[in-house]
């Protein structure tokens, strides 16, 4: 019978169309937008004029998002253009340094969740440090640490949802300066009294502000 | 109204202390004319007031007095039935970015203490903001960072003060003081409208969740009563609670949050037979069974029939936890990672060990330290291949052991969180790689 040549035949041919499949789905076309808002408000001190923008978007770009992330981890030093700061997020660890990232791209939720974690010094579970603040397990850990709704590594944000993500990681940098400032104080003061002075209460508040 | 009487009382008490406090500092205060020499000859030789004088200061305090508490009964006097005035908003406090304008179609502006803002007017914030607005005579509002706030309406009409706040994004916090006059507060969202009465509360709106109802930061003890939006229920909240249009019941928002909200459960809120499924499907949780709702559970006990979902007093919450999967390894991967973890597990015990000393979570060994060790070593000794079961196997234990010692949910993160470096520790002394070598058949 003729099934034994192809069945060798059928072999190989579903080897390749198995490996066309999965180098196909890893190489998915995401959304592009037309521009980022980051394009026209790129400027620290456009901040207010960039969150207006981003708030109407339907997808968070590349851009939009890097430019937010390095705003929330250094809003003095934020380069304006794109290139740089896809620079300074490849030098962060945010991004890759093989990994093309075209600005209009919709963002992932992965890339974005890598940022947060080097932002807010999460060191993750046990995978997590042994293998690296990976996309996928750096946004299992902001899922579980209740910063992230249940979301995939894979998936793109809204304007919206990117600002509200901003908002409790500027949360919970306050609240890490705060617990700093208060650990410095208990390791460098003597005093037996728990409660701050008004001028040191003053100056934390400073601090967060 | 006896209330009130004791509040012109402390008015006319705080300005006769202002009054008197001022008139002295008139009084002493150096004529900045005068040349320094004459300055200090004044400073050295000021007399103390006559007898005469201090009567006259008296009667000046007490003038200041009254008009200050006349003004302060006008504020709270009810206008004519029908009668309608137009109240503003004055800008208290400025913190980082923050900026406003009188309507949609004006241009922004920077934010600055003593800025009046009349209705209509809109605030928006940046990531490191932070403003406080007095709105009309009786409201506070804090507005958080990233928030676009509006306030489209504040005035008093008869004896009912009328505040329309709309939060378009972001978080803000409002503080509704009773002055002796109705208040008729209202803040929307772009999902919710809410009708308030009480103290305190706040509101936040955004993407990932949606429309949420929290207690005020200024008030954490705050009792909020609300009433959505074309919707019978009254929602009761305090404390730390959560009140959001997607979950408006409290005690079933912190539930979910905890142990995340079952498919079906728009239905089963609705479909009394599906809220026994619900509940027996959290009985069947063995998790859920550790977990304590620290919210009133008897409302909703009695509302919707669930059980008691808190566990036994001594058995601290697992919160959140969820046991690691590595799906994207193969069998082969399982068996080499937990074949090594057994055959570490003494040396991880030890490390793991210090480290609890070290944080202070143990004194000294307990008993179910050993009971530990040996059930992962029953694990280790079951079959000579692993799968991912035995990889969650190993966790289990351990947070079976970190709850017997723990005594709080923080606790017992910490605990397994020591347990995770203590396994690294070994992962990345290179043993792991020797462990690779001699257990591979690698090609040479």
């Amino acid at each position: 019978m003729h099934s034994e040549p192809i069945a060798r035949l059928l072999i190989p041919v579903m080897i390749v169309s198995l490996i066309l499949l999965l180098t196909g789905g890893c190489a998915m076309e995401r959304t592009v937008a037309p521009d980022s808002v980051a394009e026209t408000y790129g400027s620290p001190d456009d901040e207010l004029d960039f969150l207006d923008g981003l708030e109407r978007r339907r997808v968070v770009t590349n851009h939009d998002a890097l430019f937010g992330l390095l705003m929330a981890a250094d809003q003095a030093g934020v380069p304006e253009v794109y290139e740089e700061q896809l620079a300074a997020a490849r030098e962060r660890g945010w991004v890759s340094s093989d990994r093309d990232l075209p600005a209009n791209e919709s963002a992932r939720v992965g890339m974005i969740a890598v940022a947060v974690c080097d932002i807010l010094e999460i060191k993750g579970g046990v995978t997590m440090r042994l293998f690296g603040p990976s996309p996928r397990y750096a946004t299992r850990e902001l899922v579980f640490r209740r910063i992230l709704p249940r979301r995939t590594e894979n998936q793109s944000m809204t304007g919206l949802e990117f600002i509200d993500l901003l908002s409790r990681v500027q949360e919970r940098q306050d609240f890490r300066r705060a617990e700093q400032a208060r650990e410095a104080r208990r390791e460098n003061g003597s005093r037996t009294d728990a409660r701050p002075r008004i001028d040191e209460a003053a100056g934390a508040t400073e601090e967060l502000g | 109204m006896k209330h009130l009487t004791k509040r012109w009382q402390g008015l006319t008490w705080c300005a006769c202390i202002l009054g008197a406090a001022t008139l002295a500092h008139a009084n002493v205060a150096p004529d900045p004319a005068a040349d320094d020499e004459a300055a200090d000859e004044t400073a050295a030789t000021v007399d103390p007031p006559t007898v005469r004088e201090m009567g006259e200061l008296a009667e000046e305090v007490l003038r200041a007095a009254e008009a200050l508490s006349a003004e302060a009964r006008a504020i709270a006097e009810p206008l004519e039935e029908g009668e309608q005035r137009v109240l503003q908003a004055v800008v208290m406090n400025v913190t980082g970015r923050a900026q406003w304008r009188e309507d949609a179609e004006s241009p922004w502006r920077n934010a600055e203490i003593d800025d009046v803002l009349s209705p209509g007017a809109m605030i928006r914030t940046g990531g490191r903001a932070r403003l406080t607005l007095r709105v009309g005579k009786n409201a506070t509002v804090q507005i958080d960072r990233n928030t676009r706030l509006s306030l489209p309406e504040i005035v008093q009409e008869g004896a009912t003060l009328r505040t329309r706040a709309g939060i378009e994004r972001g978080r803000a916090d409002f503080k509704v003081d009773e002055i002796g006059l109705r208040n008729d507060f209202t803040v929307t969202s772009p999902s919710t409208t809410l009708a308030v009465r009480g103290t305190g509360f706040g509101l936040r709106y955004g993407g990932l969740d949606g429309t949420q109802v929290v207690a005020a930061r200024t008030n954490e003890m705050a009792s909020i009563e609300l009433t959505y939006f074309l919707s019978r229920v009254t929602v009761l909240l305090s404390g730390a609670a959560i009140s959001s249009d997607r979950q408006q019941n409290p005690v079933l928002a912190a539930l979910f949050q905890t142990v995340g909200p079952p498919a079906a459960f728009t239905a089963a809120m609705e479909d009394a037979e599906m809220v026994d499924a619900l509940a027996d499907a959290f009985e069947r949780n063995p998790i859920v069974d550790l977990r304590q709702v620290d919210v009133t559970l008897a409302s909703v006990q009695d509302t919707l029939n669930l059980p008691v979902l808190t566990g036994p007093a001594d058995s601290p919450p697992v919160d959140g936890f969820v046991p690691i999967d590595l799906p994207t390894f193969n069998g082969e991967l399982f068996t080499l990672i937990v074949g090594f973890v057994c055959q570490q597990l003494g040396q991880t015990f030890e490390s793991f060990e210090s480290g609890l000393i070290q944080a202070e979570l143990i004194t000294t060994v307990p008993q179910e330290f050993g009971q530990a060790f040996d059930n992962i070593m029953a694990i280790c000794d079951a079959s000579e291949t692993y799968t991912e079961s035995d990889w969650i196997g190993i966790f289990d234990e351990i947070i079976t052991f970190c709850q017997s010692i723990a005594s709080n949910q923080e606790q017992v993160n910490l605990c397994v969180n020591i347990f995770g470096d203590a396994l690294s520790e070994q992962f990345q002394s290179g043993a792991f790689e020797q462990y690779i070598l001699d257990n591979l058949d690698l090609p040479q």
